[in-house]
């Protein structure tokens, strides 16, 4: 047994018993909390709208723990659940306040520390344009990037947050980069 | 392509480590999920146990209907009631068995005749009243056949 698929059985031994014990959702929160933190953090600007959507997505994880079902074959992750409980929550509060998104994107990222020494010359590109540029494409296009470039998710793991097939999404996040691109023409002098 | 992606992959995320909303929303977490089951827990208890006594009460007093009665006697000690004693006014219907002499089957008369081929039709209650004065009235009163089903089916 490999060590991710002693992980994947730890998880699944967790979620078990926090069906049954509340308690134990002690371990899933730990070990998530950072990850759906920053991926809210990346899609909002304002602290206390990243704090009431986080807290929505725990309880009611915590709520439809009993919903949530582990296929045999390990294929339904409890990360890729949870991700679509934030995303669901996102696209709620953005259907609620559209008008808003905008004016955040403005005051948002300019403290991004400047040490970058450690990244190589070729791959200097900086946060804060590409997330200005991000706010051109739709909330699902959003969602995507975000997943795939700023939470290092791979293509699988997004596969399962959006129910579809692997390729599918490659081929979507593609398109979507395609289109990023066009739009950052002219913001870098050497070529992307 | 594949260069972009790489640029995009690299780039330096800005991160939220040691966010103290983690602890914050925790403590929220347990207090509504972990200490509201911890009561709802003790209530399903509670409920449960009251529910078996209740179930035991009414086998109980099923078993031993005389309980009741004796446990009203306990807590208000009032007298004891037996039960099936006919209820104070009730006494003609008690007696009615008993007074068989006074209807057609009474064996000193039933000799003259064939008590099976008379029904009965009528039903009357003579009572006698005296005063001091040695005055006397006598009622007789019909008895209504309907009310006396309806006693019948009572008992």
């Amino acid at each position: 047994m490999d060590d991710k698929e002693e992980k994947l059985n730890e998880e699944i031994y967790h979620i078990k018993r926090a069906k049954k014990d509340i308690k134990d959702f002690d371990y899933l929160y730990r070990k998530y909390y950072p990850k759906i933190n920053n991926y809210v953090y990346h899609r909002v600007y304002e602290d206390s709208i990243r704090q009431e959507i986080v807290s929505n997505v725990f309880f009611k994880a915590m709520k439809k723990l009993h919903m949530f079902t582990i296929f045999e074959n390990k294929r339904s992750s409890f990360s890729a659940w949870l991700f679509r409980i934030a995303m669901s929550e996102l696209n709620q509060y953005f259907r609620d306040r559209k008008r808003d998104t905008r004016i955040g994107n403005k005051v948002r990222w300019n403290y991004l520390p400047d040490d970058e020494d450690d990244i190589p010359e070729r791959v200097k590109i900086k946060f804060e344009p590409i997330r200005q540029k991000m706010q051109d494409l739709n909330q699902e296009e959003q969602d995507l990037l975000t997943l795939r470039f700023f939470e290092k998710m791979r293509y699988k793991e997004i596969a399962q947050v959006y129910k579809k097939k692997e390729t599918a999404i490659k081929v979507r996040i593609h398109r979507i980069m395609k289109k990023l691109r066009q739009s950052l023409e002219g913001e870098y002098n050497e070529d992307i | 392509m594949k260069t972009f992606e790489d640029r995009l992959f690299n780039i330096k995320v800005p991160k939220l480590e040691n966010d103290p909303f983690e602890h914050d929303l925790r403590r929220r977490l347990i207090k509504r999920f972990v200490k509201d089951e911890k009561s709802y827990k003790l209530q399903f208890k509670l409920a449960t146990s009251f529910a078996m006594l209740l179930a035991i009460f009414l086998v109980v007093t099923i078993i031993k209907p005389q309980i009741i009665s004796d446990i009203n006697h306990f807590a208000f000690s009032t007298e004891k009631e037996e039960l099936g004693t006919p209820l104070p006014g009730s006494n003609s219907i008690f007696l009615d068995d008993a007074i068989n002499y006074t209807s057609i089957n009474n064996p000193v008369i039933s000799k003259e005749f064939d008590p099976m081929k008379y029904t009965e039709s009528k039903s009357y209650i003579v009572r006698r009243y005296t005063s001091e004065n040695s005055e006397k009235i006598t009622i007789v009163s019909e008895i209504d056949p309907n009310s006396r089903k309806k006693y019948k089916r009572a008992y």
